[in-house]
């Protein structure tokens, strides 16, 4: 059994209500060394249950450490967003080489998070409240900003920067915890040691051009990768921080042939994203004329 | 052609003087272009057609977004294009639209504060204030008054999509059309999707036979809800119903005929224009809760049907949370087709055998840009554009569904175009307005 799939078993258990606390033993194609897993189902306090195993692998430059997934100090938990339907997997990365360990949502956000977040649905009757208010909130959309892609379940869309940070800061109240979106180099080691190495393997496990009947789909419907997650290739391009703080899409989406994409795939957000809207001034919150950028959130330990 | 246009280059009338001409006259648009085989182009006699080099000034009437929006396509359109003189209700609006154009454009706004008209007259000063051409773009509801003022002026007219919210109205705007192809100036709608080129090229194909007879078409508006304003203190009703015209059916139309609309001129596309004998429909509102969203109604099922035996079926939300969809399907007699207008890359027809018919490659501007770009190449040349015929039948479909979910009774096409019902009021002021009654089926009295 792989990695990604014993972990799918975990986390399969814990959704049908099994056994919140298993401890794994693992043994990784790099050695002997052995991690633990834990996958406690964690309310409130936000912090990962702990074990004592000993990543023997943190070490290792980031080529050689495609196998490791989890530090032992980290395990992977849910994370309910209060007032909403939505609770996030959030699996643990453990990069190394000067990247800290993070959290990452298995699947890209969705609209369900989306549309509490737009639509005031975190709040009674959908009004605003001084609470509510505290997080500015982007106007409604001119634009069908989810195409009839899909909505419950679906990736959302179209996003500007500007509406993604205010995205952010209200999962920060909802949660208690800093909630972000990948750096660059995060973004790149998400990318490089998914264990998604080839076309054949994109298209197994992603939305592409051939694929994907000119739509995104649903997310988590397709196998995860070697960190636990869904569509980290393809179906919507996911947005990360480069190092100027300036924002940038990777990873390819459904609109590109898997050729296409690679980890050289970087389009760095632009005006242009939004050229069709009509309206002066144009939105600072929807992308007119982008519908293949979304969000993957993560959040620190 | 070259055009030398800039702000200190003489005005129209002195460029014309210089050309020894008065542009002002009529110009026969075939002998003026030798048009043949354009879409745009009538054989009727243009007035005021403007030469390349020829300053056009514009008044933009209603400077929301849309409006705004709808400056600035025209001022990218051409570069003689002035944006001259603004007119809204409400100062903030214009100031706000003003500073966003003027900023981006420059020398090419020249509207000075003499030119700013702010009130419910706003209207009469901008079409005082020697302009060529007009774009209408305030609540829908003003609009009916605001094109017969134009054409009377004798101006050309972008006017943004509905054209009215009752049918008094719009038999009015039938009449403003009418003169306008008659006097030729130009009206151009804000059906925008007739500009986009996706669009165009796919309902070519259906017009031209390529799914053989049309025998249905599903078009669906499903979306989520628009903006609100909280009443303060110093607002009147009117100012209440004004800031949040989208949610008043005299000033919107109900979502059906501001939004969906777009869905019924596709279907009234597909069908050839041609109307449909009459309507049924389900509709209500499950979610509008509290004053700020008016009297309207929140989801519609319309069932037009043609005398043919065709049927077409409409479907509009504006609801949150729920699945979205803005597309239609077509169904012919030899295949599908499909339209996405928001990702153009679905659109297809296919045979009913499964293979495709057709599929557009090509590029897809911005349809908003190319409205503008064609309605200023028209003023140019010469060639006069009218879309008085079938943005009014699209309006008037509108209107006979929402008319239909309202009573709940099926509304035959001579109802509707005979209907008397006027919910805009005559003179619009500042002020209380009568209590807003939201309709029910069965109840509600279609007239």
């Amino acid at each position: 059994m792989t990695i990604s799939g014993l972990r799918n078993t975990v986390h399969e258990r814990v959704r049908d209500g099994g056994p919140v606390m298993m401890i794994m033993m693992i043994m990784i194609n790099t050695g002997a060394a052995m991690l633990g897993i834990s996958s406690a189902v964690l309310t409130g306090c936000h912090k990962a249950d702990t074990t004592t195993m000993v990543n023997a692998e943190a070490s290792k430059p980031i080529a050689q450490v495609t196998s490791v997934m989890a530090d032992p100090a980290l395990a992977a938990f849910e994370l309910p967003i209060n007032g909403t339907s939505v609770t996030l997997k959030m699996q643990p990365v453990v990069p190394g080489d000067g990247i800290e360990a993070f959290y990452v949502s298995a699947t890209e956000a969705t609209w369900d998070l989306y549309d509490a977040f737009i639509f005031n649905l975190d709040t009674d009757a959908g009004e605003s409240t001084p609470d509510s208010d505290a997080v500015t909130r982007p106007s409604k959309p001119y634009v069908l900003a989810d195409r009839g892609y899909g909505h419950a379940g679906y990736a959302l869309l179209s996003a500007s920067p500007a509406a993604v940070k205010q995205f952010l800061e209200w999962l920060c109240v909802k949660t208690g915890r800093t909630i972000r979106i990948p750096t660059e180099a995060e973004m790149r080691f998400l990318l490089a040691n998914s264990g998604i190495d080839d076309a054949e393997s994109r298209l197994a496990q992603g939305w592409f051009e051939e694929n994907s009947e000119y739509s995104t789909q649903a997310v988590g419907s397709k196998p995860v990768d070697d960190h636990g997650l869904h569509d980290i290739w393809g179906n919507v391009s996911e947005y990360a921080v480069a190092q100027d703080g300036t924002y940038v899409a990777m990873g390819g989406s459904f609109i590109d042939p898997v050729a296409d994409v690679a980890l050289d795939y970087r389009k760095p957000f632009t005006t242009e994203w939004n050229a069709g809207d009509p309206q002066i001034p144009k939105s600072p919150w929807w992308l007119a004329s982008n519908d293949w950028v979304g969000v993957r959130l993560v959040c620190d330990p | 052609m070259t055009h030398k246009i800039n702000p200190d280059a003489p005005t129209k009338i002195e460029n014309a003087a210089v050309q020894g001409v008065d542009r002002r006259d009529f110009v026969k648009a075939a002998a003026a272009v030798g048009a043949t085989g354009s879409i745009a182009g009538l054989a009727m006699p243009v007035w005021g057609a403007a030469p390349a080099g020829d300053r056009l000034k514009v008044g933009l009437v209603g400077c929301g977004g849309r409006g705004t929006g709808a400056a600035n396509q025209a001022i990218n359109a051409d570069p003689g294009v002035m944006l001259w003189a603004m007119g809204d209700v409400y100062e903030d609006r214009l100031k706000n639209s003003y500073n966003g154009l003027k900023n981006q454009h420059g020398t090419r706004v020249m509207v000075d504060q003499e030119r700013q008209f702010v009130g419910f007259d706003a209207i009469d000063k901008v079409l005082e204030s020697d302009v060529d051409v007009v774009i209408l773009a305030t609540p829908p509801g003003f609009r009916p008054d605001h094109l017969e003022k134009s054409v009377s002026a004798k101006k050309h007219v972008f006017c943004e999509k509905p054209m009215a919210t009752d049918m008094p109205g719009l038999r009015r705007v039938m009449e403003s059309a009418k003169k306008a192809k008659s006097q030729g100036t130009q009206l151009m709608s804000g059906f925008c999707w007739r500009y986009s080129m996706p669009e165009r090229a796919m309902y070519g194909e259906i017009n031209d036979g390529a799914l053989g007879e049309i025998e249905s078409v599903h078009s669906t508006y499903h979306t989520g809800p628009l903006g609100t304003r909280a009443r303060t203190p110093e607002m009147t009703d009117m100012d209440f119903e004004l800031r949040n015209w989208q949610h008043q059916n005299w000033l919107s139309g109900d979502i059906i005929v501001e939004q969906a609309v777009h869905s019924v001129d596709k279907m009234n596309w597909a069908m050839g224009n041609k109307p449909p004998v009459k309507a049924t429909a389900l509709a209500g509102r499950g979610l509008r809760e509290g004053a700020e969203r008016g009297d309207i109604f929140d989801h519609f099922a319309v069932i037009y049907e043609w005398e043919n035996g065709a049927r077409g079926f409409l479907t509009c939300r504006q609801v949150p949370n729920c699945s979205n969809d803005n597309t239609d399907w077509i169904a012919g007699s030899k295949g599908i087709g499909f339209v996405n207008g928001w990702a153009p890359r679905q659109s297809n027809l296919k045979f009913n055998d499964g293979a495709t018919a057709f599929r557009f490659k090509g590029a897809t501007p911005s349809m908003y840009q190319t409205e503008h770009n064609e309605l200023f190449k028209a003023i140019r040349d010469g060639e006069l554009i009218n879309d008085g015929d079938w943005m009014t039948q699209s309006v008037a479909m509108g209107l006979m569904g929402r008319e239909a979910g309202y009573s709940g009774r099926t509304i035959t096409w001579d109802e509707i175009m005979n209907s008397q019902k006027e919910i805009v009021p005559a003179d619009p002021k500042f002020g209380p307005r009568p209590p807003i009654v939201i309709p029910q089926p069965g109840v509600y009295k279609f007239s």
